[in-house]
């Protein structure tokens, strides 16, 4: 990789600075209001409060120094007195001072030497932990540690986390960049230059640059503590992230267009213009005219080829044994019949230009794991590639370097998100955009008879497709058939009642694209209906809500979040045994948010009824201000799936409602 | 302990980064595996083990030298972890060399050599341990591939034994184990849940091997692998080196004597301690009582291991002035502290997984814990107390556990309950059985007065006192949670079984005053509780407390089922209709008896008040395997119990 990686980079020259910062790090004193604390503001019970923090690095000399305060609260807060310290590769542990100070004053210093844990040993390299005990810790003791590592010939890569495992009370940054040039950089006859970006700091605090130091000093700053169905965490961290580069890290629009010019440069190089390619362009589409027929062709042609990138990783050894090796054109590609995903979509691309379409190779972001942000210098958060066709005059995403996923589709991770459209010029950001609900639809039909005895028996088809077969199908990659039968039981959701007896009676369109993936089972439920009296209740719906885990907690901090948006469509044909008549059938619902609504709907025909449940939610991204809202649309959905169907054991007519 | 597993995460990152080697010829004996005609296995056996070999050779020195081979087949993309292996040693302990090998189905074949491996510390929850793991993983992990692995390691243990595991996760198709002895030695080899079988003896070697053994397999609420797998366990004895064996427990027991001799030596801070903590004023319980509390309370669990260290406490006086220590640490301290005060006690040896021990159990050290029996005064009989031995001739002995801090003085981690232990006198080391508490030791009260809203809504006050293991389940997880992280707890747990539920207050009293009951009171608003149907009103009157257990009845159960201890919950809740509804039908009472447990409830209608009322008995922690249909039924009844619906109809 040509980039310069903030993880590991050699020094090239050791131009220190001048001056250094004369920075004290001697012990602090201990405040009355330190003494005073009996509980970290606004989470009472918390074990231990962090006092201080500071986080001082000094690139030029090759240090960083860290101190750590913190006061034990209660006695499962004593476990902070085991400290254990993980040293970056290659650094060097030294200064350490450690203590615990009684609430009287008295002062115990430690004065053993840390154990060294070995993280992972090869034989190049090894990674370390340095760890050890404070002693004499109570409740109320304050213990307290401070360290430095340096190290010789790396800088090594730099964030700060404002946010703990403890709340803050006070908390100090520092770095002073190295200057000179540095190996590994894109533009190696740059100076180093040290870029930052921040997220999620209180309007009150932010960073600031003094021509020789960035400096940032923070109060009052709460643990950080990630909630269920939350967008991905790392995008809501108070953070402060360190990027070194050369004229590229001057702004995040340099940035972006330098690495859009190579990417550009390597795209082009590979799809070139290659007879090959138009031989296959013309034997995939055969006798084919219509535009977008032949442009499903290229695709599905496209997809053909083994994707390696969705199989596991291999080691060099194993590639050699297979015979795989590197594409370095789509010719290449197509020669070999296998590629990366991205080694996919360039031959797609290569082969919709070849047939005379309009196509170009947008670098996708992933939302998997954090949502882009242009600020954040970091190329590998542009790791993949979609095409952007022009079909009939209208542009498409199309995602052929994601196995099965359809035409027309992009796979959830690379959609409402920024993406990269490479050009010479480098390029220009658009947002991939965020399919419609009824591209990942999962439908459940059941046709079951309701027994004397209140057990049910029946059947159920399960349907997906879009969005929700692709993820089951990727789900799936690494399992086998009975690994499948598990999911496809999970994919059908939690039962109201657990069934006594599943069993899968077919599947179909595991490895389809573009169909649906559909299963059906045979089902037996004991006691699904309640005999009381002369009555019998029988629940309604024969799943739970499946979204409950997101709307447990009355209050809540993030946002909600749903990875695609999707509809949800259940249809239940229950056949009652005669002898029952309908005492009452619960009311149909209509329910709508600005972006979801669910609609149920029963109805009885003689001795069946039927019971309509539709759910769509447009939207994957809610407020955490539109929570209660929110919540409150899924509770009356739950209340909808958990409502009762009352029988009476005398023949009596239906009443109506 | 080490850790074997290895994560799939873990696997792959480490597939990457660490590269083998050349490829190189794959040993004949993993080819002759490999050859085998594949046999059949349930569809959810990840991987099964073709063939596993050791060779055990014992040096006159005392040291042991151990060779292994084995191999797997993978059988399903989840048995792709079987191509990392892990092989723990520490400074006793040198690996001369571990090497592994695959062969595709394709029949490619790959080769990882020592130099391929990578080490860790297998430190889990120690601050320090010296135990480190070697790691190899072999390339070529797909559905079919064979995978191999041989090493050769050599040790001189702090204990002649060794032990054949020959029963684990996966299924085995042929083991072997071989012994060599130098002249003069014996061996005795002792079996663990599975027949004794008599080796073959050739050319001065032993050897056993075994066919066909199924794998552990995972059920609900089953003991622990350790306490179900078959394997043998071999103790070597000469009369050169006498110190470092053992023929029975109390042989054991003199060895721990041996080794821990001097560690209750009193310091003068300690002494200095104990006159502050416990004067003679205070009676001679309340001083034991003192001391304990003290070991539980004012001493961090922190456990250093390093060499011996790993059986041998630290000081007493060390670990008083650290104020930090292991179990055995914590153990040693209060034994000495209480020796001050002229009261006995002795140390036990636990595991704290029950059924690894049983009073059939030949001598061996798996034990992975420290407690202490404090011999009490006579004066203390009067004081009923569920952790106390009666010991034939040591008298009445309390069984303390000074790590667990939740656990009030006179009680017992139910983990302990029912257990046995390893208790060491002068007399040596002697197998007891420990006591169990009685079900109403553990109880769970549960009192509710709510009151139900024409619309459905439901409200009102519930009261959950809880005692002795109970107690301390809920503070296992109340003391590791802030408030918000209990109040979410509760929200989460209640909202299992109410809809749209608000959590209006909620209260824990004695969550740190482990000697009180510990109390939790808490209001709620659950909207739409009660189903309107038409003119009915559907209300469920088990509002809360789930308790049937996790059983899978759509599979044969192979094992017993294990409970946490003996319990005893009630429930008592009153419901107040709304007006204008009248109970129209009730659900039958529900009476259920059986030999490890009772369960029964009822529904009253006393004028507008819906009273249901229950009561669940465990009174055997442990049913047997060939008892579990009464298991399924036992809770098959809870779980219709608990889902029974009042009927209550508007007035016209």
């Amino acid at each position: 990789m040509r980039q310069l990686r903030l993880c590991s980079l050699i020094l090239f020259a050791c131009a220190f600075g001048s001056c250094c910062l004369a920075q004290k790090e001697d012990w602090l004193p201990i405040s009355p209001q330190d003494w005073q604390v009996k509980e970290a503001p606004g989470d009472p019970g918390a074990p231990a409060i962090q006092l201080y923090y500071a986080d001082f690095r000094d690139d030029s000399r090759q240090y960083q120094f860290v101190y750590r305060r913190i006061k034990v609260l209660s006695s499962k807060g004593q476990r902070y007195a085991d400290v254990e310290i993980p040293l970056p590769p290659f650094a060097h542990f030294v200064d350490l001072k450690a203590r615990t100070i009684h609430p009287d004053g008295r002062i115990i210093e430690f004065t053993g030497k840390p154990f060294e844990k070995i993280a992972v040993k090869t034989r190049d390299a090894r990674s370390l932990t340095e760890s050890f005990a404070l002693p004499e810790v109570t409740v109320g003791s304050i213990v307290e540690y401070k360290y430095r590592y340096t190290w010789d010939t790396y800088i090594v890569g730099k964030t700060w986390d404002l946010q703990h495992d403890l709340y803050t009370v006070r908390e100090e940054f520092w770095i002073r960049p190295f200057t000179g040039t540095l190996n590994g950089m894109k533009h190696f006859e740059d100076e180093a230059q040290l870029s930052y970006v921040y997220s999620n700091l209180p309007s009150d605090v932010k960073p600031t640059d003094n021509g020789s130091v960035v400096e940032l000093k923070a109060e009052g700053i709460p643990a950080f503590e990630a909630e269920e169905s939350m967008p991905p965490p790392d995008n809501f961290r108070m953070r402060v992230r360190f990027f070194y580069g050369g004229r590229e890290v001057s702004s995040p629009d340099a940035f972006w267009q330098d690495h859009g010019k190579d990417w550009f440069d390597e795209v082009e190089r590979s799809i070139g213009s290659h007879p090959q390619i138009k031989a296959a362009m013309i034997k995939a589409i055969g006798g084919e005219t219509d535009a977008e027929k032949k442009l499903r062709k290229l695709y599905a042609f496209a997809q053909q080829i083994r994707n390696l990138s969705f199989e596991r990783a291999r080691t060099p050894e194993e590639e050699k044994a297979e015979d795989i090796k590197p594409n370095k054109t789509v010719v290449e590609v197509l020669e070999h019949r296998y590629g990366s995903g991205n080694d996919i979509a360039r031959l797609f691309a290569a082969l919709a230009r070849a047939a005379g379409f309009e196509s170009e190779i947008v670098r996708a972001s992933s939302r998997k794991d954090y949502v882009f942000d242009n600020k954040f210098l970091s190329e590998d958060q542009l790791g993949m590639e979609l095409v952007l066709v022009k079909l009939n005059g209208a542009e498409m995403f199309l995602d052929p370097g994601t196995r099965f996923c359809p035409f027309g589709l992009v796979y959830w991770i690379h959609t409402s998100a920024p993406a990269l459209k490479l050009a010479r010029n480098g390029g220009s950001f658009v947002v991939v955009p965020t399919p419609a609900a009824d591209k990942a639809v999962s439908r459940r039909s059941v046709m079951a008879t309701l027994q004397d005895d209140g057990s049910l028996t029946g059947e159920v088809a399960l349907e997906l497709s879009g969005a929700a077969a692709l993820q089951l199908r990727l789900a799936v990659l690494e399992t086998d058939e009975a690994g499948k039968l598990r999911a496809l039981e999970e994919e059908l959701g939690p039962w109201q009642v657990r069934p006594s007896s599943l069993k899968l009676k077919e599947a179909e369109g595991w490895e389809l694209a573009d169909a649906p993936l559909r299963a059906e089972f045979t089902f037996e439920i004991s006691g699904y209906a309640k005999k009381i009296g002369k009555r019998m209740l029988v629940p309604a719906a024969l799943f739970q809500t499946r979204q409950r885990a997101a709307f447990e907690y009355t209050e809540r901090k993030y946002p909600v979040y749903f990875p695609y948006t999707f509809e949800e469509i259940d249809r239940f044909d229950l056949q009652v045994q005669q002898g029952f008549s309908l005492e009452t059938l619960p009311h149909g619902q209509d329910m709508k948010l600005a972006s979801s609504r669910f609609v149920t709907q029963r109805t009885l025909q003689e001795n069946r009824t039927t019971l309509t449940r539709a759910l769509v939610v447009n939207s994957i991204y809610f407020r955490a201000e539109d929570y209660k809202e929110l919540k409150s649309f899924f509770d009356q959905l739950r209340i909808a799936d958990e409502e009762q169907i009352v029988l009476e054991q005398s023949k009596m007519p239906p009443k109506d409602e | 302990m080490l850790k074997k597993g290895i994560s799939a995460i873990f696997l792959l990152v480490a597939i990457v980064l660490v590269s083998p080697g050349a490829r190189a010829g794959v040993p004949d004996w993993l080819h002759a595996a490999a050859q085998q005609p594949a046999k059949h296995y349930a569809d959810d056996v990840n991987a099964v083990v073709l063939l596993d070999d050791q060779e055990t050779t014992i040096r006159d020195t005392g040291e042991i030298v151990t060779l292994r081979r084995i191999a797997y087949r993978i059988l399903r993309p989840e048995g792709k972890t079987v191509a990392g292996f892990g092989l723990g040693f520490d400074a006793e302990t040198k690996i001369n060399y571990l090497r592994g090998w695959s062969i595709t189905v394709k029949g490619q074949e790959y080769e990882a050599k020592d130099k391929d491996a990578f080490e860790r510390s297998a430190t889990t929850y120690e601050v320090y341990s010296d135990v480190k793991e070697r790691i190899l993983i072999v390339p070529g992990a797909d559905v079919g591939t064979v995978v191999g692995f041989e090493y050769e390691h050599k040790g001189r243990p702090y204990i002649f034994q060794d032990q054949w595991s020959f029963q684990r996760e996966y299924p085995i198709e042929h083991t072997r184990y071989e012994l060599r002895l130098p002249p003069g030695w014996e061996y005795r080899a002792d079996w663990i849940h599975h027949s004794a079988n008599e080796p073959v003896e050739r050319n001065g070697a032993y050897t056993w091997e075994l066919s066909d053994i199924p794998r552990i397999e995972t059920e609900y609420h089953r003991q622990t692998e350790d306490a179900l797998a078959g394997s043998m366990v071999v103790t070597f004895f000469s009369e050169k080196i006498k110190n470092q064996t053992y023929k029975s427990w109390k042989d054991f027991g003199f060895w721990y004597n041996q080794l821990a001799a001097g560690t209750r030596e009193p310091t003068a801070a300690l002494q200095q301690k104990v006159v502050e903590l416990a004067p003679a004023s205070m009676s001679p319980l309340e001083r034991i009582k003192t001391l304990a509390r003290f070991a539980q309370r004012d001493i961090r669990y922190a456990e250093i291991q390093i060499g011996i260290g790993g059986y041998r406490p630290h000081s007493a006086g060390d670990t008083f002035s650290h104020r930090y220590g292991d179990c055995k640490d914590k153990a040693t301290m209060l034994g000495a502290m209480l020796s001050q005060i002229g009261v006995k006690s002795y140390s036990v040896l636990v595991r704290t997984d029950r059924g690894v021990y049983t009073e059939n159990t030949p001598p061996s050290s798996q034990f992975n814990h420290m407690i202490i029996a404090i011999q009490l005064p006579e004066a203390s009989s009067s004081q009923p107390m569920p952790g106390v031995y009666e010991h034939p001739k040591l008298g009445r002995l309390l069984i303390f556990d000074p790590t667990n801090d939740l656990v009030p003085f006179g009680q017992m981690p139910f983990y302990e309950q029912d257990n046995y232990g390893l208790l060491i006198t002068e007399q040596g080391g002697e197998m007891i059985h420990l006591p169990i508490s009685k079900p109403e030791s553990n109880r769970v009260t549960r009192t509710a007065k709510l009151t139900l809203l024409p619309d459905g809504t439901l409200k009102g006050d519930v009261e959950e006192v809880r005692t002795g293991t109970e107690a301390y389940k809920a503070r296992s997880r109340y003391s590791h949670q802030t408030e918000s992280d209990r109040k979410k707890a509760l929200e989460q747990s209640l909202g299992g079984s109410m809809t749209a539920l608000h959590l209006d207050s909620m209260d824990a009293q004695n969550v740190d005053n482990i000697e009180g009951d510990l109390v939790l009171h808490y209001q709620f608003t659950a909207e739409h509780y009660a189903k309107n149907a038409g003119p009915l009103l559907l209300v469920r009157p088990r509002v809360t407390g789930e308790k049937m257990g996790a059983l899978d009845s759509t599979k044969p159960r192979r094992y017993a089922y294990q409970f946490d201890s003996p319990a005893l919950e009630t429930d008592s809740f009153e419901i107040s209709l709304p007006e204008g509804y009248k109970v129209d039908e009730l659900p039958d009472p529900a009476k259920t008896s059986l030999s490890f447990g009772e369960y029964n409830s009822k529904i009253t209608n006393a004028g507008n008040v819906l009273k249901y009322t229950r009561e669940y008995k465990i009174t055997s922690p442990l049913i047997p395997a060939e008892r579990i249909g009464e298991l399924n039924r036992f809770f098959r009844e809870i779980n219709m119990d608990e889902k029974s619906i009042a009927v209550l109809k508007r007035a016209n």
